[in-house]
């Protein structure tokens, strides 16, 4: 009886304070993926040049080294963004792919339980019956 | 109430079975087995898959169908085994209530901790004391006590249960493990006499007692990963190439509310409320809200922003301060990449731009004194930089220094210190030392695989203070517990105690700590006015005066705030003062190496002062300060002390009573480790006419003292500061012979490592005290007249090779003139 009493009380912590423990987990995981790659800095400096390389512009009236400051800053900018857009899509990739794939997580959670008791039984079984 | 009623009265109690059926141990050893049989199962099979189509292998078919199922069983099996094993884990560690963790709140129905609820039930038979004794709880905390095993089941056997007894009363609204060990203490007569016997005090039970929540703990917090303050400290990938709006301030600085001793409770040593609501005060000003924090070079100015930053993440501070972001600006990094004035300018500015721009950062400046020098190097005036920024509200600076270079380099510049208001941080006590010790001691019982008893770390964080008073305490304890590892590791010591520990610093030092003290030792103090009576002749009192010192200082009965011990020699030159101070030195600290001498009679200009504790002006160090800085132990023998001028004098009224003086930037210096040896010829007149009139010097001491006093080289509170006044006699003929002999044994030693023997007798001894020694000088000029005529003869005669090895030489005395014989 007392044992049972035990079990239950497992039970209890295993469909409830845990499986919201492991709810919490998933957005916390969320959160850390999208903060691993610096998603939202990323993109609020999605325009800067790349590593900030960038000259000072002449006077304006010095055309040519006008347009090549402005050249060279905007290629600059090119790079940058381009870097920027493959670290964020992989980023996203990532914290979407986990996002889809926890609930299966969560389901191996729920049926773990069961899942180890079966293994104990099946393997208690094969070693007798082989 | 009976226990069992009580421990069933919680929920905990089921786990608490669990715990007990499955415990920590077992569930340990049976992952291991289910883990060992997992893989070598897996790899079993694998083999199987890889031969069984071998020709050879076919004969062995049948015993393969019969062996691979079970096999696949045998792995199945312990999987399972493996995850239930791993469930329970889960489990129980959900369970654990933190006690020294203040983040985790305890439900209102909860009765007790998961640590008070073990101990309850290991004594849910018997008594709490055996439940206490039987847990693994318990034993640990014994464990970190220094108990034996035997000791435990020694005393625990001799113990009747009680059976019914009062549950302990509780502090908090839970029952924690605190309280059922104050409530043995307090009621049970026997376990109090058992520590006691053990020279376990309640203090030290206690503090053991945290040292073991706290290792549970923190091996309990380190496993919950997932946490998101734990998430949060992984740095990003393109974090620091993705160029944030605060750039420059990203390059040159760190978020300091990301480190680990912010993120939780768990890393509190001391709360520096003091300093902390300074600092809130300052800055939570409309105006000039900017601070200048002042320490000991260390990690204490840095505990005190991490303290800060607390307060902050839990919103528990002043309103203006409430959404602050501190970051940490690293000087050094900034430093190191600025080679031209107008480059550091114009980074310095665009930072401080940033923070405006920013709007809720929160600068932490942490080496100030070295930004301001290393601008000065470069041509650039930092307080001009730095001075429209300090007056307004647009940047708030909390600037760290060290105490030293505070003097030298901020507290000269006059913009600087009316935009920064000081805050000085006090020094942490021996106990919050005692507990960062503790955090890393865990660490390195992991890497050596050692053990330390709380009354180690305790003498660790007492000794950093008292025997290294250099710099901060809680680092010098954590050098010395890093050092203190290897060594035992060396020794073979596994469990570290108080008396490994002092025995360590004791060869460290060469400072005879009061820890054991060995049969070899103990016959040296015993006999130690013999000891030194061999080298110092004739003088009884002195000698007797500072062995009992000695004694005393070595039995630790001392006052620890003050010199080991403090003496005046008085009496006429060359009678043994200076010989006695350096016995002193060989007896006590090994050698007479560590005797440190200043001529006193060069401190008499108005300057002296300044030479011996620094020149704030030119700043110098000064060569007293400099010189126990470099050599914390050992005796300082002040020659001619009644030579140096009053100022001087005024300093050693402090230095004997409170063991430390301030150098002239402000630093202390420790004189706890030092004998002082003062000498002086004053009242020698006094002595000599009273020897004349055939009275002993030492029964007219007060005349003498007051004959010194009268003509005004000492104070009356200078001579009171000494712990003894020794008066030193003339010598008497016999006694000049003695010390005649000794001298030529010196030098006969000297020749017998050469091979040749120097034979001493009579005639040589009346001719070197007739020729070497006067009323005036006493035995003084002997040493050089034995060097000027019997070592100059010697040499001599070993020159014309007329002495050689193997032979022996004796010296007659023919008309006054010294004449070798070899034999």
């Amino acid at each position: 009886m007392k044992s049972l009493q035990v079990f239950f009380k497992y039970f209890k912590w295993h469909y409830g304070k845990a499986l919201i423990a492991s709810i919490s987990l998933w957005k916390n995981l969320a959160l850390f993926l999208f903060s691993f790659f610096s998603i939202k800095t990323l993109f609020l400096n999605f325009f800067t040049p790349w590593r900030r390389i960038s000259d000072s512009y002449p006077k304006w009236y010095n055309f040519k080294e006008y347009f090549s400051t402005l050249l060279m800053n905007t290629l600059m900018r090119i790079v940058g963004m381009f870097i920027r857009f493959f670290v964020i899509i992989l980023g996203l990739i990532c914290t979407f792919v986990f996002i889809i794939f926890y609930p299966a997580a969560l389901l191996i959670w729920i049926v773990l339980p069961v899942v180890v008791l079966t293994v104990v039984l099946v393997g208690i079984t094969l070693i007798i019956i082989g | 109430m009976d226990i069992r009623n009580y421990l069933k009265q919680s929920h905990l109690y089921d786990v608490l079975v669990v715990n007990s059926f499955v415990s920590i141990k077992r569930r340990l050893l049976l992952k291991k087995i289910s883990g060992n049989i997992i893989f070598y199962t897996l790899i079993i099979m694998v083999l199987y898959y890889l031969i069984k189509d071998t020709s050879k292998f076919k004969i062995y078919h049948d015993f393969a169908d019969f062996l691979v199922p079970r096999l696949i069983g045998l792995f199945i099996l312990n999987v399972g085994i493996f995850g239930i094993a791993k469930l329970i884990d889960l489990y129980l560690s959900s369970q654990y209530y933190f006690e020294h963790i203040v983040l985790n709140q305890y439900s209102p129905e909860e009765l007790y901790t998961l640590s008070a609820g073990k101990v309850l039930y290991s004594g849910r038979k018997t008594d709490i004391l055996h439940g206490f004794f039987e847990s693994r709880i318990g034993k640990r905390v014994l464990t970190r006590l220094g108990v034996t095993k035997k000791e435990v089941s020694d005393f625990i056997s001799s113990q009747k249960p009680v059976y019914e007894e009062n549950i302990p009363k509780q502090k908090d609204n839970i029952l924690k493990l605190k309280d059922i060990v104050i409530h043995l203490y307090e009621n049970n007569k026997n376990f109090t006499e058992f520590l006691n016997k053990k020279g376990i005090s309640k203090e030290v039970l206690l503090g053991a007692l945290s040292w073991v929540i706290f290792e549970i703990e923190s091996r309990e917090y380190k496993s919950e990963w997932w946490r998101p303050e734990a998430l949060a400290r992984i740095p990003g990938i393109a974090k620091d190439w993705s160029f944030g709006r605060t750039f420059l301030l990203d390059k040159y600085s760190r978020e300091i509310m990301l480190d680990e001793q912010v993120s939780s409770n768990y890393f509190v040593i001391s709360d520096r409320e003091n300093e902390i609501s300074q600092i809130e005060n300052i800055l939570s000003k409309s105006n000039e809200t900017n601070v200048l924090l002042i320490g000991e070079p260390g990690q204490e100015k840095i505990q005190v922003i991490w303290s800060l930053c607390r307060q902050i993440k839990s919103k528990n501070i002043a309103a203006t301060l409430k959404n602050k972001r501190p970051i940490l600006l690293i000087v050094n990094i900034l430093v190191s990449s600025c080679r031209e004035k107008s480059f550091f300018e114009n980074q310095f500015i665009k930072i401080l731009d940033e923070v405006i721009k920013a709007g809720n950062v929160l600068l932490v400046i942490d080496n100030f004194p070295l930004l301001i020098s290393t601008a000065t190097q470069l041509g650039s005036d930092i307080s001009s930089l730095i001075e429209p920024f300090l007056t307004g509200s647009g940047v708030q600076i909390i600037a760290i220094s060290n105490t030293a270079e505070y003097h030298q380099v901020i507290e000269p510049n006059k913009v600087l210190m009316s935009g920064l208001e000081i805050v000085k941080i006090n020094p942490l006590t021996t106990e919050e030392n005692a507990k960062i010790i503790s955090g890393s001691a865990l660490e390195i019982e992991d890497l050596y695989d050692i053990t330390f008893t709380f009354q180690a770390i305790k003498e660790l964080a007492e000794s950093a203070e008292y025997y290294f008073p250099e710099g901060v305490s809680s680092d010098k304890a954590v050098d010395l517990l890093n050092e203190i590892a290897p060594w035992a590791k060396r020794k073979g010591i596994i469990n570290i105690d108080k008396n490994e520990v002092l025995e360590y610093i004791e060869q460290k030092t060469n400072i005879p700590t009061s820890g054991r003290i060995s049969e070899k030792e103990k016959d040296k103090l015993l006999n130690m006015e013999n000891l030194i009576g061999q080298r110092v002749i004739g003088q009884k009192e002195a000698v007797t005066g500072v062995s009992n010192a000695i004694r005393r200082a070595r039995s630790g009965v001392r006052n620890p705030n003050k010199p080991i011990g403090s003496f005046l020699f008085l009496g006429p030159t060359g009678v043994g003062k200076t010989e006695t101070a350096k016995a002193l030195a060989e007896v006590f600290f090994g050698s007479e190496e560590n005797m440190m001498r200043l001529d006193m009679s060069e401190y008499q200009t108005d300057d002296a002062m300044e030479r011996l504790i620094g020149s704030f002006k030119e700043n110098k160090p000064g060569i007293f300060s400099s010189m126990l800085r470099d050599k914390q132990y050992g005796v300082v023998l002040l020659d001619e002390f009644e030579k140096t001028n009053k100022e001087v004098q005024n300093l050693f009224l402090q230095i004997l009573d409170e063991g430390m003086f301030s150098d002239t930037n402000g630093k202390k210096v420790s004189t706890k480790n030092i004998i002082f040896v003062a000498t002086s010829n004053a009242g020698s007149e006094t002595i000599f006419k009273m020897i004349e009139e055939g009275k002993n010097p030492e029964d007219a001491k007060e005349e003498i003292l007051g004959n010194i006093i009268s003509k005004g080289l000492f104070k009356p509170e200078l001579i009171n500061r000494f712990d003894g006044t020794i008066i030193f006699h003339p010598l008497n003929e016999g006694q000049l012979k003695q010390i005649a002999k000794l001298m030529i044994k010196k030098v006969a030693k000297r020749l017998i490592e050469k091979g040749i023997e120097l034979k001493t007798n009579d005639s040589l001894v009346d001719y070197i005290v007739k020729n070497g020694s006067n009323a005036v000088f006493g035995a003084r000029p002997m040493n050089r007249f034995i060097q000027d005529s019997v070592e100059e003869k010697i040499s001599v005669l070993i020159i014309k090779n007329e002495l050689k090895t193997g032979d022996s030489l004796e010296f007659k005395i023919e008309e006054n003139e010294l004449l070798p014989v070899i034999n």
